[in-house]
């Protein structure tokens, strides 16, 4: 297979890159790149070198050590309704989670984004897909996100555009984990005396 | 009310950048319809019968003179002079050109409003008592956290696009102003043994295809925990709710398909893993906002109204007549909360023209401190009127087609603005409403009748409420022609739905239908305080549907 023709452009941490992992579709796909890797060194040293491998959940939990074991870098790329518990587990040697958004209107991905890196800790690539286009990452930036791919006929670059929208936040996200009211009491806070504890009724 | 800081305001101005420069794309045809539209109907943009239909958001229904005065300025240059009041204390343009959509939210802008969320899959405008602050059975002021709410909505990034809309209501009083077991969220203050004061949290409750009632999730959320708890229960909808399906889409279904006590768990699990987290409310935020509401100052008066007062009132029955139905209790002694009738004989209810939203922003001063509260019944109330100056506000009101005192009566007819204007209707509400106020419009027989909440939708949509009147009127669709279904029974507080009497009737029978049902009521009743849900708690509704098919029943017999 040719793994040279994949490499599409993407948005990491704000700048344009190529996309450095290589996707493995099926469990063919998987057999004939460990067919590769065992005839060709090289394959393998750029494997560590920093490109990786991107599956499917299906095919992970299917073929789970066979994937696991590649050397390099992996991938995942989870449906909005997958449930987080069912990789968890493996989410320490995974370095990138690949969310498919089938339409920018389904906020399934929203949340599960912002569980994966609040609750689970997640701090690889989280990768947005599919239906990405410059009025949607603002809000994707904002839940964890940190890697976009747009969608087709949308230049890398006119992604860029849509990441400042807003200058300030009201609320606590990923991006920042204090919403404003706290940010702006801990402002104060530096300046004066600690004020008194609260204890649930109304000043 | 809440004044913006810098912050506040920069937010909504650059929304306004961000809708402008979107529109342009559409315009341009760099951004597709299909695109366009998720991103239209988050700032308030609906494309209608006639023409855009631009839905501004009025914060848990309040209101500043300058405020109005720009809605009236917008009717008259991007409108045909005339707005709506919705029954989510919004007010709707039904004439606005999409390319001028941008422009009016930049006027919107530069007097602190906007359009921000009043449509569309994310959380909408919170709703709430339209006596907020005055009234004299409240907890808390229920408009300090419908600020914290508002912020914490705006522009949330992880539920704009929710399965379904969004709805939260907040009620601060003892009594339910705010219909808090039929929305998404209803929170209801209340006080715990040790006298803490916190919110019962209410989830599930809606009208539209599946009218039902909320489900109690928590009996008592301390304070501290409101946005944490509310992300809870938005990240499990989020989540979970269903995609595949509109009509199946809002969160009562989840609740009833995961069933009350599953859906709890999942919310509290989720809670557990946030709470005291950095969203946890403090009370030096409750402070700041409060300080940004400036409640006013109110002059030290009497609690009891003067002789002269006294003597006008028992001289002027139509005055006295008006302040009975239409001025309420204040918190305040020598203070009262004025309702300004939408509702008079004829008229569609909610519309307001330029110049009576004029009119009332320069009532508004002359007799209090500057403030309007749209009610979800669709009137406006000036909420801080001495009562000394009743007589005068009065004789002003009366002369802008305001007084008519049928506050609480049946002609206060609540009423979408179906067929003539929204897409979505089945059948015209306004002529039917209209037809209704000019049948009932003699007030001695209103006040006869007594206390009636009379609702109309112009379809499933609920949006007129019709299942929580105590007579509902639906518009439906029958082989293409508009026919109109009744319920009886409904109720807002303590929240009822109504129940069909029969089949549709033609727009013509429907005020017929509703002499027969009053016929019923009145010789039924026990006394005079007895309401007509009551009675039609107390005889069922066989006796109503009887009298109102008879006469089709005859014909055919015949
Ligand atoms: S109830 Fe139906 S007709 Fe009336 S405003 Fe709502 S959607 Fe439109």
């Amino acid at each position: 297979m040719n793994r040279t023709d994949i490499a599409q452009e993407m948005i990491l941490d704000g700048v344009i890159v190529r996309d450095p992992y290589q996707l493995v579709m099926s469990a063919q796909d998987l057999q004939a790149l460990w067919a590769d890797l065992s005839r060709e060194a090289e394959l393998a040293q750029a494997l560590r070198d920093g490109c990786g491998v991107l599956a499917p959940l299906t095919l992970m939990q299917a073929q789970k050590e066979a994937f696991l074991v590649l050397p390099g870098r992996k991938g995942l790329i989870v449906q909005p309704g997958d449930e987080p518990e069912s990789f968890a587990a493996e989410l320490e040697r995974l370095d990138l989670i690949a969310v498919d958004f089938p339409l920018f209107t389904d906020g399934r991905g929203h949340s599960l984004a912002r569980t994966l890196r609040d609750h689970y800790g997640f701090k690889g690539e989280l990768r947005a897909q599919g239906d990405v286009f410059e009025d949607t990452v603002h809000y994707l930036a904002r839940c964890g996100f940190n890697a976009f791919v747009p969608r087709s006929g949308v230049p890398p670059v006119q992604l860029l555009q849509g990441f400042h929208t807003f200058s300030e936040s009201y609320q606590a996200a990923v991006d920042c984990p204090n919403p404003l009211f706290l940010r702006r009491i801990l402002a104060q806070r530096e300046e004066m005396p600690a004020p008194a504890v609260f204890t649930g009724n109304t000043p | 009310m809440y004044q913006y800081d810098e912050i506040d305001q920069r937010l909504v101005d650059e929304r306004v950048s961000q809708f402008r420069e979107q529109t342009r794309r559409f315009l341009d045809g760099q951004l597709s319809e299909e695109d366009f539209r998720p991103l239209r109907l988050q700032n308030g943009l609906y494309i209608q019968r006639h023409a855009p239909m631009l839905r501004v958001a009025i914060p848990y229904g309040v209101l500043a003179a300058r405020q109005l005065r720009r809605l009236a300025h917008i009717a008259r240059t991007y409108d045909r002079g005339v707005g709506h009041f919705s029954t989510r204390q919004n007010i709707q343009f039904n004439w606005p050109q999409l390319a001028q959509v941008p422009d009016i939210l930049a006027e919107l802008a530069a007097v602190q409003m906007h359009a921000i969320q009043t449509s569309g899959n994310c959380v909408r405008n919170t709703t709430t008592d339209h006596f907020a602050g005055v009234a004299a059975d409240e907890l808390i002021d229920p408009r300090i956290y419908c600020e914290v709410i508002r912020q914490w909505s705006t522009f949330h990034p992880e539920f704009a696009f929710l399965p379904r809309k969004f709805k939260i209501a907040v009620n601060g009083a003892l009594q339910d102003r705010a219909a808090t077991w039929v929305h998404d969220i209803g929170l209801h203050a209340v006080r715990d043994d040790q006298g803490q004061v916190g919110f019962r949290v209410i989830v599930g409750g809606g009208l539209g295809r599946t009218p039902m009632l909320g489900v109690l999730v928590r009996e008592f959320l301390p304070l501290p925990h409101l946005l944490t708890y509310l992300e809870a229960i938005l990240r499990v909808y989020n989540r979970y709710g269903r995609r595949d399906n509109k009509q199946k889409a809002r969160i009562k279904i989840l609740v009833k398909a995961l069933t009350p006590e599953r859906f709890i768990r999942e919310v509290e699990t989720e809670w557990l893993r946030w709470k005291d987290g950095p969203s946890t409310l403090l009370p030096q935020e409750l402070a700041r906002i409060e300080a940004r509401m400036q409640r006013p100052h109110y002059a030290s008066l009497p609690a009891a109204p003067s002789m002269a007062l006294q003597q006008m009132l028992a001289q002027q029955p139509g005055l006295r007549r008006w302040r009975e139905r239409n001025v309420q209790a204040h918190q305040v002694p020598g203070y009262a909360a004025v309702t300004l009738s939408l509702k008079a004989p004829g008229q569609a209810p909610g519309d307001i023209s330029a110049a009576q939203m004029d009119a009332v922003a320069d009532l508004s001063e002359q007799f209090g401190f500057g403030e309007i509260r749209v009610s979800h019944e669709q009137n406006l109330i000036l909420p801080d009127v001495e009562q000394e100056q009743l007589p005068a506000l009065y004789a002003a009101l009366k002369s802008w087609g305001f007084a008519t005192p049928n506050i609480g009566l049946l002609s206060n007819i609540i009423s979408c603005p179906g067929g003539d204007y929204c897409a979505l209707a089945n059948a015209r509400s306004i002529p039917v409403a209209q037809a209704i106020s000019q049948r009932f419009g003699d007030l001695q027989r209103l006040e006869e009748i007594g206390a009636l909440d009379l609702n109309i939708s112009g379809c499933m949509n609920a949006c007129g409420h019709h299942h929580v009147g105590h007579i509902g009127i639906l518009g439906v669709d029958k082989q293409g022609a508009e026919f109109y279904q009744i319920t009886i029974g409904g109720r807002q507080a303590p929240a009822r739905l109504g129940r069909v009497i029969g089949p549709a009737l033609a727009a013509e029978q429907v005020p017929d239908a509703i002499e027969r049902l009053l016929e019923v009521y009145l010789e039924q009743r026990r006394h005079e305080e007895e309401l007509f849900v009551e009675v039609v708690e107390r005889i069922g509704i066989e006796p109503f549907k009887e009298r109102v098919y008879a006469e089709e029943r005859q014909a055919l017999c015949a």
